[in-house]
């Protein structure tokens, strides 16, 4: 579950790359929103990167085989595997969001009738994903009011069809709930009927081979409520907007104007097992690059200059560990 | 190290005992449960020295029976074995369609509600229970409190009689005891939410209390899980406080008033010790 910003629509991001990710690897889409035509939402999915670019991601041991095609000065290759490192640790907190169900694994590989692809998180959101993957997609309007008993069936009758026998490739299909205790979604409800409703839902998740990611704002909640809903989450998540001018944050984080908001992970799965998950990194900056690809990355401060006045560059340890100026020797220090 | 905390002499509990655990959004409670669960399947001589079994109901809506099964089963407590032979009997409620969660569809035509529904199936399973002896106690372990709240409606006295009327129901010379975990940060005691404070200002404009105090008011025992106020950390995972509300487990003079302890949670046991005590 995650818990939305007030300021910014910033989970629609990890929205649409949740819902995109899935249909590109054609697994079933169940996607419930306030919006009158949550159709015209499923238009603004990204597409698969194209292959070019997600080639050129560079792989460390074949760099120098790799010297005729990009002629990388020898200063720069150790960049190039912090990139590779940033880069798969983002796919495991991609991983981690959108992973939180209970039924037995299912091979993220194997390969569909409309075209094979291997499970990946690199989207382009600037060209729209093709239209014949939405086929696989059930929307359903949230608009004039959520009637939660109908809901409810039709998410029942959506796990339903997901059921395989013994044996069979197993279809994991994924639900998206966006803004579920928004204004236009309550007005026919109470606060108890919806914390029904999502006990219902997760026994319907948990027992079948779906996954549920659902958006809420909870800040429209009261705060005893929205407590409740934050216990119902295998995973919580909340994201927070970061402001268009901030110097101090900027001098504290490096490419401060590619990050739009952060991420905070508040709470991961632990099903069938009592050991709590710790997360590595509790805050995640969630950045947009070049209006193309959404990145999240731990929260990395840039080095705080500890010294101040002449000496400028190097930290307080390199300059006391240094050489005085006119040594006689290089061991005198 | 928790046995002697709470004074619990190994054997099942006292008949009639009504011990709580509070846990809150950072750090669940549900390890107690399973941690009680084994203890319990697997103690067998009572303190008077006859041999009898404790026999458990487990009233499960947080989570399904697999979850509970295999992290008894990494702690050597084979569920399946002791449902197949009439100690254990495990009411699966999370799965919709139980009688519980009828109440979404906003159903006009119940005669009785939800948790009377649920008191009438738990109080058949106890008498059909099968009683070696008259000395075997029952215990019937509840997760959670919340989610009976949320299917009654938020009717918070409808839970408090249920829980009042599992107390009651004899089996043999004794009566029931019940474990029962509710989420302690529901509460306005804890002030705004807990994680994210939002928007929503409310400044005490409700004066009715919360289920956890009310639980709170009522039990033997409370056990309270928290979270380290430092933060996670993967060596300690929080910290639990005991606190003695009545002589029921142990006697005034013997136990120790408010104990803390913390605890680090691994596959195959959850292990206790004092603050600072962690190697």
């Amino acid at each position: 579950m995650i818990m939305e910003d007030n300021e910014a629509p910033h989970h629609m991001l990890l929205l649409r790359y949740f819902m995109a990710q899935g249909l590109v690897h054609s697994q079933p889409l169940f996607f419930a929103s306030p919006l009158p035509s949550p159709q015209a939402f499923l238009g603004t999915l990204p597409a698969i990167a194209s292959a070019r670019e997600s080639k050129s991601r560079p792989m460390g041991p074949k760099d120098s085989s790799g010297q005729d095609e990009l002629r990388i000065a020898w200063q720069y290759r150790r960049y190039l595997s912090e990139q590779k490192a940033l880069e798969e640790r983002r796919l495991r907190q991609q991983e981690l969001t959108a992973s939180s169900w209970a039924s037995s694994s299912s091979s993220f590989s194997h390969s569909s009738a409309v075209g094979s692809y291997e499970f990946c998180n690199d989207f382009d959101m600037r060209k729209p994903l093709e239209r014949s993957l939405l086929i696989g997609s059930k929307c359903e309007s949230l608009a004039s009011g959520a009637h939660l008993g109908d809901l409810l069936d039709q998410c029942k009758e959506f796990a339903a069809k997901l059921a395989r026998p013994a044996g069979e490739v197993q279809t994991v299909g994924r639900l998206a709930l966006q803004s579920l205790c928004a204004p236009q979604c309550v007005q026919s409800c109470t606060d108890w009927e919806l914390l029904a409703f999502l006990h219902s839902l997760k026994g319907i998740v948990r027992t079948s081979n779906s996954v549920a990611v659902i958006t809420f704002p909870a800040s429209l909640l009261r705060p005893t409520m929205a407590i409740r809903w934050q216990h119902f989450a295998d995973i919580l998540l909340s994201v927070e907007s970061a402001l268009d001018e901030d110097k101090e944050m900027a001098g504290m984080l490096t490419d401060y104007q590619e990050i739009v908001g952060f991420l905070r992970v508040h709470k991961l799965a632990s099903i069938n097992t009592q050991i709590p998950s710790v997360p590595d990194a509790n805050v995640h900056t969630m950045k947009v690059v070049r209006r193309k690809k959404l990145i999240l990355e731990r929260l990395l401060f840039a080095p705080v200059d500890a010294v101040s006045g002449d000496s400028g560059s190097g930290s307080a340890a390199s300059l006391l560990c240094g050489q005085p100026a006119n040594a006689p020797s290089k061991y005198d220090f | 190290m928790l046995e002697e905390a709470l004074d619990w002499k190994g054997d099942g509990l006292p008949p009639g005992a009504l011990i709580l655990i509070e846990d809150c959004v950072a750090a669940k409670g549900g390890f107690l449960l399973t941690f009680m669960l084994k203890k319990l399947l697997t103690s067998s001589a009572h303190g008077d020295g006859s041999f009898a079994r404790t026999r458990v109901v487990f009233v499960a809506m947080a989570e399904p029976f697999s979850h509970y099964g295999r992290i008894a089963k990494k702690q050597g407590c084979n569920l399946l074995h002791c449902r197949d032979n009439g100690q254990l009997v495990f009411l699966d409620l999370m799965a919709a369609g139980n009688p519980l969660t009828s109440q979404v569809r906003g159903s006009t035509e119940q005669v009785s509600s939800p948790l009377q529904r649920l008191y009438q199936i738990v109080y058949g399973i106890v008498k059909k229970m099968k009683s070696h002896n008259a000395s075997d106690r029952t215990v019937i372990m509840i997760d959670d409190a919340s989610l009976l709240e949320i299917s009654a409606g938020g009717k918070s006295d409808q839970v408090l009689s249920f829980l009042q009327y599992c107390r009651a129901i004899h089996t043999g010379n004794n009566r029931c005891s019940v474990v029962v975990l509710v989420h302690g940060d529901t509460d306005f005691r804890y002030g705004a939410a807990g994680l994210d404070s939002g928007g929503y200002g409310e400044q005490g404009g409700q004066t009715s209390s919360s289920l956890a105090q009310e639980l709170d008011h009522i039990a033997d025992v409370t056990i309270s899980v928290d979270p380290l106020s430092t933060g996670l950390a993967n060596d300690v995972h929080g910290q639990v406080t005991i606190t003695h509300w009545s002589d029921v487990l142990s006697s005034r003079e013997s136990r120790q008033g408010v104990q803390t302890l913390q605890f680090k949670l691994m596959e195959n046991n959850t292990s206790f010790f004092h603050p600072g005590g962690c190697l």
